[in-house]
């Protein structure tokens, strides 16, 4: 079989035993997000608790996964949600290298089930599989467990371990591998629940590939013509011998710009003129981007994922930070950049002037990786920040536990308030700790937060109704955007639009190509909004669709799609059929963009289907897609569609919900998938048990 | 013969270069334009992250100050050479050192973040040659290179207990050992430019 295994292995937690199965869906679901979700569906009742018997968790790799393409290194994690207000369906993914050396092993997914009664972790070594004490590792960081593991197994294993925010069940925990790659969602939870402690594995097998010269010849197509830096801004933020444009980019690296603390000295990152394959690591450089040039003065180099050659996690040393045993560390923009909220206010410079932000940040990050704690696109940053700005704590907590938390070195800028706030959340210790990791929505809830916590000026949640934080939201490309934003069960991960804006070309540039796809109007610049257009719908649909073909492939949505290049003798324009190409090349098979579009859509449709299923709700549009009213009410002296304001208008969303249902054949009043649009996609069943449910739109 | 060839002799220049390496770099006194056609910085060879290697064809220089931990050398290389991708066999590994570091302690990315790619040292005395039982390695006349005769090797391992750096590798698919041939192609897609090989014209003029 070609690119993919063909098997999937199971572990049952309950009697420490595996089984190695066929994999029966390789053929219509390929893998990563649509094969999870599909068997999430058939194995895991709707509505199931994250943390009961009968819950799984899928970490699924993609079909290109150890197959060399590009950003193939990102592993997908279907699981029920443990921070919602109800068990949901959704999604996790990290990075790293758990993906290729699932596949390496032998395997395209990975399902754990079942509970143990005691500690443990899995040694998986090909189709050697063991079950080993982890009495010893519980209570440990992730980065003491992965050393231990490491010296155990062999220094080539690939851990993946929960840290003692996972093994208490904390709903926002991660599962984490090669130091930072994290998969949130409460996945630690679920890890937790059942005893793991980590899944520690390494495969020598092959990937067989159809036809290594065209694969060969198509990698070196995208690194040559395509491919710019994360988010795939394709022109740097300084002037080159070769640019013609000059961005506000993720593409930080250049003449001047050196890594300072590099071993042997500072490495000048120097010109990256396109078509250069050995300069490409050399581009990016995401903390820069956020923190200013203070973030190279503290970079040895940079790192990442498996098969990535955009390294977008800067690998950081702090002098001031050797005391406090977090010195190195490595992130890409969250937590590093947000966490500055657990300081409310109160962060303090440590070596110059404008360091404490980066410092602190990269202080919590390494806190949170070793606690598994799960930021959730900062949204536990932004719920304590508002509890300290508004006294929720000291309201809802007891005199004597408030008292007792020292929120002296939170004032003080201290290192030691992330260890104590941190390490009450992975315990959860007292309220404080309890009611904190349960994520924004269920915090809000037992709390009985008011309006103000989803509708701060500044716009945080965006979909009020699950409480997940906006990730390029209306602020992107207007109602697209938004409406990208309100269908998974967490914050959208989507980033196929935003990586059209921003990207260091003239707005002209990107209007035009991305017109030429999707139709006149689809594409506002930011601030000078128009309303709703079926060319929109189009955009904000396929911008979902194709996150969802990487996340099955799985490729990171963070570089792809290849809409736009740096070539000016390309006029900048991308290649968005080079996924199919891809596939087609390691599979022998014949895909193109318009069939493998269509997995990504099933994904989601399946998705759609199982949130209408575990909510049991008749009306997604009323009891899901929920905006939050900053939304609209933003900037309260100018109306929507004005110059200057990204502010949306409440009868313009419903026009914009109803393209957007059409263009997915969604049920216009209820937001849920028709029989036939099920169908369409072979998911007769799934119309079926919507039906036994009522849910079915008529 | 051409002219070019006869002028340039390209195994005392590797004898040469060998000569001035010895069995490594750090505190090696080496000329500028060596350093400058390596891409490389006496500070960096100081640091010991820089290994210089002579192969049939040239120089591989591994940069561990420029490796980033991608990988994707590992797959190139058995693209190019075997036509599926298994780093496991790759002739240039770098996951080994990734975590912990070329020493399993100090460095890779749950350290300071050292890590240098391994490559083949293509040895003047090869223990790998010597230990194979069924004579199966050689060193290619034309231009030095450690070679397996893939009809002869059975895989039995021997060539990988015996090599001091670990590298050859049996391909479990194949039962065929499999080794660096230097075709340069791990170097020529690393994306950030740690992996270089020079000719030895290019070394001899630099020399």
């Amino acid at each position: 079989m070609y690119a993919l295994t063909g098997k999937i292995l199971r572990l049952n937690m309950t009697d420490k035993s595996f089984v190695i199965e066929d994999n029966k869906y390789a053929k219509d679901y390929l893998g990563g997000l649509a094969l999870g979700t599909r068997i999430m569906y058939d194995e895991v009742p709707a509505g199931t608790n994250p943390t009961d018997d009968a819950s799984k968790i899928v970490l699924a790799a993609g079909a290109l996964a150890g197959t060399s393409a590009s950003c193939s290194g990102r592993t997908n994690v279907s699981l029920m949600s443990a921070f919602t207000d109800k068990p949901l369906i959704a999604d996790a993914h990290m990075g790293g290298n758990m993906a290729p050396q699932i596949k390496f092993a032998g395997y395209d997914a990975i399902i754990v089930e079942g509970k143990s009664d005691t500690p443990v972790w899995v040694k998986i070594l090909n189709d050697q599989v063991t079950f080993e004490d982890a009495s010893d590792l519980w209570g440990k960081g992730t980065r003491e467990t992965t050393s231990l593991l490491n010296k155990e197994a062999g220094p080539e294993f690939c851990v993946c371990a929960i840290g003692p925010a996972g093994e208490n069940l904390v709903p926002d925990s991660i599962i984490v591998n090669s130091m930072c790659h994290a998969a949130g969602c409460g996945a630690g939870a679920i890890f937790g629940s059942k005893k793991l402690k980590a899944i520690v594995i390494h495969g020598t097998g092959s990937i067989q590939v159809a036809d290594a010269a065209k694969l060969m010849e198509l990698n070196h197509y995208q690194l040559s013509d395509l491919i710019g830096v994360n988010n795939n801004h394709v022109m740097p933020s300084n002037q080159q011998s070769w640019n013609e444009f000059v961005g506000n980019t993720r593409w930080q690296g250049g003449p001047g710009k050196e890594w300072a603390l590099a071993h042997g000295g500072p490495l000048d990152t120097g010109e990256q003129v396109p078509g250069d394959i050995n300069a490409i690591g050399m581009r990016n450089h995401t903390m820069n981007f956020f923190q200013g040039d203070v973030a190279f003065k503290h970079t040895v180099k940079t790192g990442g994922c498996h098969a990535c050659p955009i390294r977008c996690y800067p690998q950081l040393h702090f002098d001031a930070l050797e005391e406090y045993g977090t010195a190195d560390n490595t992130a890409t923009c969250m937590t590093m950049t947000r966490s500055k909220d657990f300081y409310a206010g109160h962060v303090k410079d440590f070596e110059e002037e404008g360091d404490g932000t980066l410092t602190l940040g990269s202080h919590c990050q390494w806190l949170m990786d070793d606690y598994g704690v799960w930021c959730g696109y900062g949204d536990l940053d932004y719920t304590f920040r508002y509890c300290v700005e508004h006294d929720v704590f000291k309201q809802k907590l007891s005199e004597e536990e408030y008292n007792e938390i020292p929120w002296d070195l939170m004032e003080a800028g201290d290192p030691l308030w992330a260890n104590d706030m941190i390490s009450r959340i992975a315990l959860k210790k007292g309220e404080f700790g309890r009611v904190l990791g349960l994520g924004s929505l269920r915090t809000a809830l037992e709390w009985e937060l008011p309006d103000s916590f989803w509708n701060e000026a500044t716009g945080i949640y965006f979909n009020f109704k699950k409480g997940y934080i906006r990730h390029h939201s209306s602020e992107s490309f207007g109602q697209v955007g938004g409406l990208i934003n309100i269908v998974f069960n967490r914050d959208s991960m989507c980033h196929t639009h935003q990586n059209c804006l921003g990207n260091g070309l003239p707005y002209e540039i990107v209007k035009a190509r991305l017109e030429g796809m999707f139709g006149e109007g689809c594409a506002d610049p930011s601030g000078s909004y128009t309303p709703m257009n079926q060319a929109k719908a189009k955009f904000a649909k396929w911008s979902i669709v194709r996150n969802n073909v990487h996340d099955t492939l799985a490729l990171c949505n963070w570089v792809w799609p290849m809409t736009f290049s740096p070539k000016k003798e390309r006029n900048y324009e991308g290649d968005t059929s080079l996924e199919a190409q891809l596939l087609t090349a390691v599979t022998g098979e014949e895909w193109t963009e318009e069939s493998l579009d269509l997995v990504g859509e099933k994904a989601m449709q399946l998705q759609r289907a199982m949130t209408a299923l575990g909510m049991n709700s008749k009306n997604l549009r009323a009891d899901h897609d929920g905006v939050s009213d900053w939304v609209f009410d933003r900037d309260p002296d100018v109306e929507a569609f004005t110059e200057g304001t990204t502010k949306l208008e409440r009868n313009d969303w419903e026009t914009a919900l109803d393209m957007y249902y059409e263009e997915w054949g969604w049920d216009k009043a209820t937001g849920i998938p028709t029989r036939a649009t099920l169908e369409k996609f072979g998911l007769a069943d799934v119309a079926d048990a919507l039906d036994e449910a009522g849910l079915l739109p008529a | 013969m051409s002219e070019k060839e006869r002028i340039f002799d390209k195994a005392l220049t590797r004898r040469q270069f060998l000569k001035l390496t010895g069995k490594g770099m750090a505190g090696l006194a080496m000329s500028t334009s060596l350093l400058s056609l390596f891409g490389v910085t006496r500070a960096e060879v100081e640091s010991g992250a820089v290994s210089v290697l002579a192969t049939a064809d040239g120089v591989l220089v591994a940069n561990g100050v420029r490796c980033t931990g991608c990988q994707r050398c590992e797959m190139n290389c058995t693209l190019v050479n075997d036509g599926k991708v298994m780093p496991y066999i790759s002739r240039v590994k770098v996951l080994r050192n990734l975590y912990h570091g070329n020493d399993g302690e100090t460095g890779g990315i749950f350290g300071d973040f050292m890590y240098t790619p391994d490559t083949c040292h293509q040895c003047e005395d090869p223990a790998c040659l010597k230990a194979c039982p069924m004579g199966a390695i050689s060193v290619r006349e034309s231009d030095g290179v450690r070679v397996i005769d893939e009809e002869k090797c059975v895989g039995c391992g021997a060539c990988v207990a015996a090599c001091p750096f670990h590298m050859p590798t049996i391909d479990p698919e194949t039962s065929k050992s499999t080794k660096c041939v230097s075709c340069g192609y791990c170097a020529a897609n690393c994306p950030c430019g740690a992996l270089k090989i020079c000719t030895w014209e290019e070394v001899a003029a630099a020399m």
